[in-house]
Order: structure tokens, then sequence, then C-alpha cells
């Protein structure tokens, strides 16, 4: 299955030349990973939790997060020891957020953390990876559901083995739509968030559906079971895997303006099609997050 | 109490033809009850209720069945096997069925399209073969069959099976609240700010009605809360209630076929039932809330604008 069009740019000729897949033994030991990160996580979900406050009174972290990211990070560093990472929690303790030509792994290791912190099933652990600023494979594994997501540039996109697909609704007036809060609950953010809704709601959209993962939620869009998604205040590490897999389901993954992806604006409009995602971005009103590059 | 179930003299079958609005397909719900063992404690686990999907004329869709995945107790799928069967077996004769109105007719049951629906004392099914329609049109995976039965206007016993997810709700009063075999308790939480709050949009695209969705939705994250889910389906959001994964679950516009399998699993799993207003809980009011506690319960209701709505049981 080919990427989608606006691909074609970054695509180059990194897969010219045939023969193995360079990226191969990276993609299997982040799956390797990501289902060792689950099962913690699956057993984790039942205990008790310390949890903190980031950003906000929403943004939580927990020691798992800590605890997940670090094994993940710690086993690729051993591997792989002139890779190098950008992860959520080391930025949070000041890492940079800076994608150079370096094979670089984003990873997210508790992706839907409010919900961990509640038992509210819907948890992953997101790992993408990119070379010369392109992102080449990703993984998504959905920790109570055991549902392992993986898509691997020009090699189609998988849950569970089974290939996915993205829905082709074009149209609004049929389309069930997901997005995610974010953590800003300022009054003026807020009132953004819910005008966005009301927009979609009276272009007569069927639905808005709030899962509490970006990374599950961009995986159903994948999947074919959403027709868009969109959100501000997400992160690079929420974007990287999941571009992947949706572009080789054959979606569309673009900037909330409408323009190209800008993995680290902190912001996204995905779709089954290029008009529902156009649409959107027309739709939308922005609510501006610092970008992920940005000191 | 529910009186000792009498011995059926022969089976007989409701058949409710399901027209899903959004597209061709028929959703075929047929509600065999069958003569079996006579259950004096009235063991729920024996109701048939088969979901086969066709589309007009030209035989099943693939993965139509993909949905509603198995089988709970002992029984047979039904022969033909487009759909699953659920089922459960039921000594009880003669009792009113409470189905979504609007959908289509009943054929052996009187219980006309669009008329209120009347809840009497007697033993009453009230059911919603598939709970979560939008999502079920577009494959989003939580879609749900929701039986509640009702006697004295008091919720017996319910059972909400989330298909997809291969999990079955189920509460009988008194007896505590199971997913899957495993006891669910809610998560007790008091406090609203450390609280995951689950509703839904609603499918009432009335401008008015939707500003008065979302200020409530702004009103709550406000306070603040921790987050707001909608997973699209009533009886789904309610059990994740019951299973502690979230706080409370509150919505309006909803039937009382969405509420009646689910609102007892929230009982019995040590949860509370609200009206919206903050006063006692009313089935056939269009609304609810369904909290972990009563403290969370009565701060939503004050955040709350009510919509103005028919009830279920309105004539005309």
């Amino acid at each position: 299955m080919k990427p989608c069009e606006e691909e074609e740019e970054q695509g180059g000729a990194a897969a010219a030349g045939g023969g193995g897949d360079p990226w191969k033994e990276c993609a299997e030991l982040a799956v390797q990973l990501a289902l060792r990160a689950g099962q913690i996580i699956r057993k984790a979900l039942t205990e008790e939790k310390q949890v903190s406050t980031k950003t906000s009174a929403a943004d939580l972290v927990t020691e798992t997060d800590h605890f997940v990211e670090n094994l993940i990070i710690s086993v690729l560093k051993e591997k792989f020891p002139s890779h190098r990472f950008i992860a959520e929690e080391s930025t949070a303790a000041g890492s940079k957020c800076v994608l150079t030509d370096s094979p670089t792994w984003i990873i997210d290791p508790v992706d839907g953390t409010c919900n961990f912190v509640h038992r509210f099933p819907t948890v992953a652990v997101s790992i993408g990876f990119a070379v010369n600023r392109e992102l080449e494979f990703g993984v998504i594994y959905h920790c109570t559901e055991e549902r392992l997501y993986t898509g691997r540039r020009g090699q189609g996109a998988f849950c569970n083995d089974k290939r996915l697909q993205v829905s082709k609704e074009t149209d609004i007036s049929k389309a069930l739509i997901l997005t995610e809060i974010g953590p800003k609950r300022d009054p003026a953010t807020l009132k953004l968030f819910l005008g966005n809704i009301e927009r979609l709601l009276k272009a007569q959209a069927h639905g808005v559906r709030v899962i509490g993962s970006s990374t599950l939620a961009l995986c159903h869009l994948a999947a074919g079971a959403a027709d868009a998604y969109y959100q501000f205040g997400l992160h690079c590490w929420d974007l990287a895997a999941a571009t992947v897999i949706i572009r080789e389901a054959g979606g569309t993954v673009i900037d909330t303006s409408g323009g190209p992806l800008d993995l680290m604006s902190c912001r996204v409009i995905a779709a089954g099609t290029r008009e529902m995602a156009m649409f959107i971005a027309q739709e939308i009103q922005t609510i501006h997050y610092r970008r992920d590059d940005e000191n | 109490p529910i009186t000792t179930p009498t011995l059926l003299e022969e089976a007989y079958t409701i058949t409710i033809d399901v027209y899903c609005p959004y597209f061709a397909p028929f959703l075929h719900i047929t509600i065999i009850k069958k003569v079996s063992t006579l259950k004096p404690n009235f063991n729920i686990f024996s109701i048939t209720l088969t979901i086969g999907r066709r589309r007009r004329g030209s035989g099943s869709s693939p993965g139509a069945c993909a949905l509603a995945r198995l089988r709970l107790g002992e029984g047979e799928p039904a022969a033909g096997g487009k759909g699953c069967a659920v089922v459960l077996d039921v000594g009880v004769l003669e009792v009113p069925l409470i189905l979504p109105g609007f959908y289509g007719f009943i054929g052996e049951e009187s219980v006309a399209a669009g008329e209120g629906s009347i809840l009497t004392d007697n033993p009453t099914w009230i059911i919603d073969p598939i709970d979560g329609t939008t999502n079920f049109v577009h494959r989003f995976p939580f879609v749900a069959v929701s039986i509640g039965f009702v006697v004295n206007k008091k919720i017996e016993f319910g059972i909400v099976y989330s298909c997809v997810e291969d999990k079955m709700y189920t509460a009988r009063k008194g007896k505590g609240a199971f997913c899957n075999g495993q006891k669910l308790q809610v998560s007790g939480q008091e406090d609203i700010t450390k609280s995951l709050l689950v509703t839904e949009l609603g499918s009432n695209r009335d401008p008015e009605t939707i500003k008065i969705i979302l200020s409530n939705m702004e009103r709550l994250l406000s306070i603040p809360i921790h987050g707001i889910r909608a997973v699209g389906t009533a009886a789904v959001n309610m059990c994740l209630v019951a299973t502690g994964g979230a706080d409370a679950y509150y919505e309006m516009g909803i039937h009382c076929w969405d509420m009646a399998g689910a609102g007892i699993i929230i009982t019995e799993a040590g949860g509370v039932l609200l009206d919206v207003s903050g006063g006692p809980f009313d089935l056939m009011s269009r609304r609810i809330i369904a909290a972990s506690s009563r403290a969370i319960g009565e701060r939503i209701a004050k955040a709350l604008q009510i919509i103005p709505l028919k009830r279920d049981d309105a004539t005309n």
C-alpha cells in the first residue's frame, strides 16, 4: 500500500535499492519493548498510584510513566548507542526536543496517563522512529485490549496482523470525529475547544468521541472506525508512531492550518481522506500551545 | 419480590425489524422465549437475543456478525447464523416489552411506534438491542446490548453486553454487579476536582440544545475536573463508572431502554442514581446522573442546566 501523496517529497529514495529493510531490527525491538511495557502497565493499572501534576491540574504523571520510559530508553541505548531519544518524561525533565538527522526514537511511555490513574482502560505505549527527519515506523500497543498497531513506511499498517485501511468518507455530515481536550483548561481555551465541537456538530457530523488517548484515537482512525481526528495540545511523541500507521493505512495527516504536518507544532488533523481533513482545517479555530522544540 | 415463574405451555417468538436510519441494512432482532427448566430463583442466564444484519435484497454483508460476539449461558445460536446469540432462558409469561419505539413495529406485542411507553407495576422487559447505533454504523468498537427487567417500577436485574470488547456486565438486585465474573466496585470518589466524568453530546442537533450541552461541559471542566470521556453509548459509559474506571456519568436525552440495564449495575457496584436536578432518579425522565458517590452526583447536578425533554411515558 502506497503512503499518501503528500509524503512523496519526503519519501525520497530511502527504500530504493531493494534488499533488506535497514530498520527491521529496530522495528522488531520496538514491538518487543512495547509488549513488555504494556505488561508492566497492565499490572500497574490495578495497583495504587502516586500521582503528580505537570503543566496543569489535568496534566498527570506517575512513577509508571518514568519507569517504563527509563526501561525502553535503557534497552535501546545499549543496543544502539549512537541513536537519539525524544521522550515525554525526559523532555519534562529538561531534555531538548529537537529532531536531527540521526536515527531518533520518539517515545510516549504511557499515553492516557489520566485514564491510567483512573483505571479507565484506554491506555497505550507509543514508540516512533525517525531517520533524516523522516518517520520510518511506529508501534502503538493498547495495553488492556492487547492490540498491537504497527506501521512501516512503504509496508502498510497492521493491527494484530490485520491490515488497516482508513475510511473513505469525504462528507462531514456522515463523519464520526475523535478529539481530545488537551492539558490547558483556562476559560479561553475551553471556549475555543467547545466552540470547535459546536461547529462540527452544526455541520451535522454524526458524532464526536473522546477516549482519553490520542495515540489510540489515531489508531481507530487508521482502522477505519472513525473518519477524522483533530487536536491541539498533543506532542511529537503522540504523533510520531500514529502518523506512520495512518499514512500506511491510506490516510492523511496534516497541520491544523491545512498545511503539511509539523511534528513539533503540538497540533494535528488526521482523516481518512484529504477532503475531510481540509474541511475540518477550515472549520476549527486554533488553540495556541508552545511548540515541543521551543524553549 | 418476583412471583415464582410459571412454566410456559408453548414457546413464542417476537420478531422486531429495526431500521438503521443511517444506511440500508436492517438490524434483525428475534427474541425467542423458550420453554425450559423452571428456575425459581430467577437466574437470568437464559434469554435468547439474536442480532443479525442483512442488506435489503442482497444477503448479509461480511463482518456483520463481528460486532455481536457471544453468548452467555446455555442454548444454541440462531439457525442461519448471520447473527450471534446471547442465550438466556426465561420462564415468565406475557411480560410487556418496551423497545425503542421509533425503530419499528413489534410483531406480536402492541407497542406502536411513536407512542409513549407506559411503565406499569407489571414485570417489564426494557431492551435496547443496539446501544451505540452511530458507533455500530462506523465500526467504532463500543456497541452494547442492554436488557433491564423491571417489576413494580424497580429494576430487578440488568445485563449490558459490550459486544466488541466481549464484556458481559450483569447485576441482580441484592447480589452485586459483575463483569465477566469479576465483581465490580465504583471508585467511591467524593472529590469532584479529582474526577473523570463520562457523558455524550447526544443526537440532537438543535442549536439551543447543543449550546446547553456544551455550556454544561464548560462549567464542569472549569471546576476543574480531571477530564471528560465520551465513548458513544450510554450503557457502556455507565458500566465504566460501575467498574470504577470513571467517577460519574450524566446525560439528558437518553431513553429508559438506555438506562434500565446499566442502572442496576451501577447501584449494585455501590454507586448512586440521581436525577439531573439532584432529586430522585426517574427511569422515564430521559435524564440521569450515575455516580460513584452522592457527593459527586450532587456536585454535578449543581453545574447542570436542564434541557426540557418529552418523557418516555408522555402520551401524544
